[in-house]
């Protein structure tokens, strides 16, 4: 039984679920915490450093806050939390300033700078990178998935994200769940006919058509893979969404229920 | 010996026995045979001292002990005499007939092989007067260089596990209660106080019984090898002390991280594991006691954050090793999510001490929140380098002055980095500061894990700020933005500054990186990466802005900012720099002054340092410094006929 908490956020009193991430619960009192490599998908990773948060926990000083990352922080009975401090402000800030310089031509992080209030970069941009290295991509082919596809390597700053060794992983089903949360755009996925290509992991898929209008649906491997987990008819899988709720209208007119 | 001993009232036996067995012969010539001494020669001197001993048929007199590190490498290969005492520095294979015949025969010494005063040429001849040694208190490295490491009899003839039989006939609260009165505080970096560790440990609850207790010997930091020396001279310190934590948290399990780089330290280990396990300390239902415990060595792989105590339980488990939050301590769920106690290879070697002695000895030791000895591994631009072990609240003065015998060269001290890449650099007037946890802390660097880096006033502080921040980049396990992209950007900066492209609006980036590093990161690692920065612009900031706005640098390091010149008034045209100079930058002939290109000049510094005469000097704005004169066979060439 999941046990339910009280906390305090910016005044205001949440209810959590004990030990759950701080930041959903946040988010779902309806405070406005920016983030970039956390995903209610998968576990957090306290990669981006943009969800930072002051934080008093019960049985410290009045006046003594830590500044934390509220993805990968616990929700504890009785925390005081500090969404909008000065201090948070100025540090997210400066994150986000870092980040913009490491992937200078990602959309979605200049929006996070504008909307964090950052309009000039100081540092050295890294032109042409678009991946912020969240791990996302991977934590997802991992955790949901299951396919354990990509990984990171190396550290410091040649730290990269990819295919174990750089070469095109046979373990790929090609599902484009990577691409879904990558953040930033920077996991490409190329789809032409019935050919598909993973551009930033090397691999090359073909589409399972549909058996009624002949549209890709699937990869081959995916749907095996799929097939493998879930033992249902192969009808299900080779037919797209389109055809089959048309041939399900279809099913409900014959069968007169209208 | 029997073995396995299997009740305390056996290991008594077996120590007598020891003792016996291991009784010293009239002579006994301890020599060193740690990693630094090998690579000068160690083994080749053990060879030719023990051919000496045997052709001349001295073996009822005379037993060569090859110990673990004595701590002053830079002296090595070298042997202390017992029982006189007398300390013999930079022996070669050569020199071992004399000194055996001299010392032994004649009960005299050989002079020139006895250790002189670096700054006066004083001659000393007792390891024990020896001022590296004399203001020393050692204590985890009492038996370093006294004891064969391979030898599990030496441990027990010198009252080895007798501080186990202790502990196991004490009840583990008893012994928990002992370490935390002793306020025996981590050894590794943090300072956190053992006892409350090890409570939280033995509180945290374990379904299924297992409880591991960790030694973490991955010494990452660059010029500190105090874990390793302690290793390679005494394992099995470090093995008891683990023994008496398992007992005292309920520890089931043990495993030393270990770097691979330590081969020697690996190897004798190994064998220290072996032979405990032989003995009966390791195993099941230990003397008697109803504990089993055992440890298994786990090899790292060299990254610096795999000392961090997170990424070292990741790496143990196969993972990468990245560090996580530890908004949940490793004492409750630590390696395989179970109940962990970590501590470092000094803090476990403290252990025996403290049960054996009691509290009030240690805490009878150092400071009043800093109990008990550290060891330093002093090195840089001092005159004596190595690891020494002193009394915790001594001064820096007394470290760098007393024990390293102050500056090499006669140069000015400039600064003192303690606490390794991480630690931060402590100026001049700060020479009086306590070395202990929280003056350090509080001067903006840390006791880390012992290192103490010297620099002189040719050291300049921004480039040292800039090799650090570098390094610690480079080890960075890349996982969060601040540590990755921040110490990136520092770096950069730290570049253009040191090259003389530095803006003065870089500095106050360079803070805000600075904090956001400290303030923003993940694990300890970022939490500190900034320390080298951050204390050499709050002590040094007037280098900072004559390296941004002069173009100048006073300790005359950095290339881009400096050049070479000719002092014609003392050039004799001997021609060794312009032979030297790589890139022909220097032209001259026979009685004729020479002169130097500055377009071809690489700043390489070859000429300053070949030139005998005193003719070559380095500026940089108004700093300038000019190369000794040594020779003076020739005459300056404006006195040349």
């Amino acid at each position: 039984m999941m046990k339910t908490v009280k906390i305090t956020a910016d005044g205001q009193t949440i209810e959590a679920v004990l030990e759950s991430p701080l930041l959903p619960a946040l988010q779902d009192a309806g405070i406005d915490i920016p983030t970039l490599c956390y995903h209610r998908a998968v576990s957090p990773y306290g990669a981006c450093r943009l969800c930072l948060v002051e934080i008093n926990q019960k049985g410290w000083d009045d006046d003594w806050w830590k500044l934390t990352t509220s993805c990968n922080f616990p929700v504890l009975d009785g925390l005081t939390v500090r969404t909008d401090s000065e201090k948070v402000k100025k540090h997210r800030k400066l994150v986000i300033e870092l980040i913009m310089a490491r992937a200078p031509g990602a959309p979605q992080v200049r929006e996070m700078a504008e909307r964090l209030g950052v309009e000039d970069v100081r540092h050295r941009p890294q032109e042409g990178e678009l991946c912020i290295l969240c791990g996302l991509c991977a934590r997802v082919c991992d955790e949901v998935i299951g396919a354990q596809v990509l990984t990171f390597s190396g550290r410091g700053g040649l730290k990269d994200m990819g295919t174990p060794y750089a070469e095109a992983s046979e373990k790929c089903i090609g599902c484009g769940a990577c691409e879904a949360v990558c953040p930033t755009g920077a996991v490409i996925i190329k789809d032409e006919g019935l050919r598909r290509t993973m551009v930033r992991w090397g691999t090359e898929h073909e589409f399972v058509p549909c058996r009624i209008c002949g549209k890709p649906v699937g990869t081959k491997k995916q749907i095996a893979y799929l097939r493998e987990k879930i033992n249902i008819e192969e009808d299900i899988f080779v037919t797209c969404p389109d055809c089959k709720r048309q041939k399900y209208a279809e099913q409900v007119v014959a069968e007169g229920h209208l | 010996m029997q073995v396995p001993i299997q009740t305390s009232k056996d290991l008594k036996k077996a120590s007598k026995e020891a003792e016996k067995l291991k009784a010293p012969l009239e002579h006994v010539i301890y020599l060193c045979a740690g990693t630094g001494c090998r690579a000068s020669g160690a083994m080749e001197l053990a060879e030719a001292m023990t051919a000496e001993i045997e052709g001349k048929k001295l073996g009822k007199k005379v037993s060569l002990m090859l110990t673990g590190c004595h701590g002053f490498c830079e002296k090595g290969p070298l042997i202390v005499h017992h029982p006189s005492g007398v300390f013999y520095q930079h022996l070669k294979p050569k020199d071992v007939a004399e000194v055996l015949e001299t010392t032994l025969e004649k009960g005299d010494v050989v002079e020139r092989l006895l250790y002189r005063t670096p700054t006066t040429d004083e001659i000393v001849k007792l390891e024990a007067d020896i001022p590296f040694y004399k203001h020393q208190k050692r204590l985890v490295f009492d038996l370093n260089g006294r004891i064969d490491p391979f030898d599990i009899d030496d441990y027990l003839a010198n009252g080895g596990y007798q501080a186990l039989a202790k502990a196991l006939a004490m009840d583990p609260e008893k012994v928990l209660e002992e370490v935390d009165r002793a306020n025996l505080r981590g050894r590794g970096g943090g300072g956190f106080p053992a006892g409350r560790k090890w409570r939280s440990c033995r509180n945290a609850p374990a379904p299924d019984g297992i409880r591991y207790i960790i030694c973490n010997a991955d010494e990452g930091d660059p010029g500190a090898f105090m874990d390793r020396s302690v290793i390679e001279g005494n394992p099995h310190r470090v093995i008891e002390g683990m023994l008496i934590g398992a007992w005292a948290i309920g520890g089931t399990d043990g495993y030393v991280y270990i770097r691979h780089e330590y081969p020697l330290a690996v190897e004798t280990l190994i064998k220290a594991i072996e032979d405990a396990r032989r003995y009966g300390f390791l195993g099941s239902n230990i003397l008697d006691s109803g504990l089993s415990f055992d440890i298994k060595i786990n090899r790292g792989g060299g990254a610096f954050v795999c000392g961090e105590s997170t990424a070292l339980m990741a790496s143990i488990e196969g993972e990468v090793g990245e560090p996580r939050a530890k908004h949940i301590h490793t004492v409750v769920q630590g390696l395989y999510n179970r109940p962990t106690n970590l501590n470092n290879v000094e803090t476990w070697a403290n252990v025996p001490l403290i049960i054996d002695r009691g509290a009030k000895w240690f805490t009878g030791i150092g400071t009043k929140k800093s109990s008990g000895t550290k060891i330093f591994s002093l090195v840089g631009k001092v005159a004596n380098t190595g690891l020494v072990e002193v009394p915790m609240g001594l001064t820096l003065h007394q470290l760098i002055y007393d024990i390293g015998g102050g500056i090499l060269g006669g140069k000015e001290f400039k600064a003192v980095q303690t606490g390794g890449p991480s630690g931060g650099a402590i100026p001049a007037k700060l020479l009086d500061l306590p070395v202990d946890f929280d003056s350090l802390t509080k001067a903006g660097s840390m006791m880390g894990s012992g290192g103490a880096i010297v620099m002189d006033e040719a050291t300049c502080m921004v480039d040292v700020a800039r090799y650090f921040t570098k390094f610690l980049e480079d080890e960075s396990c890349g996982k969060c933005v601040t540590c990755r992209e921040g110490l990136r950007q520092m770096g950069w900066i730290l570049d253009d500054i040191c090259e003389g492209k530095g803006k003065k609006e870089q500095l106050e980036v360079l803070k805000d990186l600075g904090e956001v590093v400290q303030e923003a990161s993940l694990c300890a690692l970022g939490g500190t990466a900034a320390n080298p920065l951050v204390s050499t612009i709050k002590f040094f900031e007037e280098e900072y802005e004559e390296h941004i706005g002069e173009h100048v640098c006073r300790a005359l390091v950095c290339k881009e900012l400096i050049r070479y010149e000719i002092v014609d008034d003392l050039c004799t045209a001997c021609g060794i720099c312009r032979k030297e100079c790589p890139t022909d930058a220097i032209e001259g002939k026979k009685k004729t002054l020479h002169v130097l290109d500055q377009d071809k000049c690489i700043q390489c510094g070859v000429c300053y340092d070949v030139c005998k005469y005193g003719s070559l000097k380095v500026v940089s704005g108004k700093y300038e410094r000019t190369c000794e004169q040594t020779k003076f066979k020739l005459k300056p060439v404006k006195d040349q006929k």
